[in-house]
């Protein structure tokens, strides 16, 4: 073992590119589904407030 | 069920109730699969330790057929039916699916850099999962570019219907022609060729992922009917933005 992953050896860079390049192709994913859904349910509050 | 959930109130009590559940599945597998494929596995006698890249990269390349699938079931029932349910499935499964396919392109150059000695070979698995990854990008660009609402969700459910042919292409693509890639060694008729020390990280990881896409997608439909709804109610609210002058010219 070296460090928190086990010893990849010379595929370690790649091994460890694909999960990051996983991690942050999900976090972009759940990041832009969060804000694009607490926007407009801030839009739907605003509007019912307007309308109350 | 697809009837059912074709009524927007429905779909909505129905992704709220869904969408818990979708998230902790996601994120159990996804700590399941992180494990076994970086830890508990063992390396592959023939590709080493790079075998662990194929734990994102294979199931990213699964989903992004999936998710076409899926998009093309809502076109179908677009048009056939008229559903804004499947219209808005269709619009919020796009990103998606462009996003797996990008990753499932990715994760492949870098398993093929320390395996096949490149990063990139116009083979035929990978020329038609790039055409796939454009087909995407096309109806997301198709669906924006027009501005009826209407006529964008026809011109999208048409373009993915057509872009279905892709499919069996991409997936038959090793077994057609010469390339690169191995053939089938998960679903076939006499069964997985692979260890089941490798096909538990490879399963946990697709569990996740779709796990993941049923989350996003119950969230991503619910929020495009809330805000469809928020346009028409505002719509009605708004005065006419034409006012007639005396003379009855409109001004």
């Amino acid at each position: 073992m070296s460090g928190f992953l086990p010893d990849y050896g010379a595929h370690a860079p790649f091994v460890a590119g694909a999960w990051a390049a996983s991690l942050v192709v999900i976090g972009a994913l759940i990041a832009r589904a969060i804000s694009y859904s607490r926007r407009v349910e801030a839009e739907a509050r605003a509007q019912n407030k307007d309308g109350a | 069920m697809l009837s059912y959930l074709a009524n927007p109130e429905r779909f909505t009590r129905f992704s709220r109730a869904l969408e818990p559940v979708a998230w902790g599945l996601a994120a159990a597998a996804a700590l399941c699969g992180a494990w076994a494929g970086l830890f508990a596995s063992p390396p592959d006698y023939q590709q080493g330790e790079s075998v662990r890249i194929m734990y994102v990269h294979v199931p990213a390349a699964w989903m992004s057929l999936f998710v076409y699938a899926t998009m093309a079931g809502a076109a179908l029932s677009s048009i056939i039916w008229r559903h804004s349910v499947a219209d808005e499935a269709l619009r919020a499964a796009a990103p998606i699916g462009a996003a797996f396919t990008a990753l499932a392109l990715l994760t492949g150059a870098l398993w093929g850099k320390p395996t096949w000695g490149t990063w990139w070979q116009w083979d035929a698995r990978m020329t038609s999962v790039l055409v796939l990854f454009f087909i995407y990008v096309g109806i997301i660009a198709l669906r924006s570019a027009v501005e009826d609402e209407f006529k964008a969700a026809r011109a999208a459910a048409v373009l993915t219907l057509l872009g279905a042919v892709n499919l069996p292409i991409v997936k038959f693509s090793v077994d057609w022609w010469n390339t690169l890639h191995q053939p089938a060694s998960v679903i076939r008729a006499d069964g997985p060729s692979i260890p089941l020390s490798m096909l538990a990280p490879l399963f946990a990881m697709a569990l996740a992922y779709m796990a993941l896409y049923a989350a996003l997608l119950a969230r991503t439909v619910r929020t495009q009917l809330l805000e469809r709804s928020l346009a028409r109610r505002a719509a009605k609210r708004a005065p006419s933005a034409i006012s007639l002058t005396p003379a009855g010219e409109a001004t």
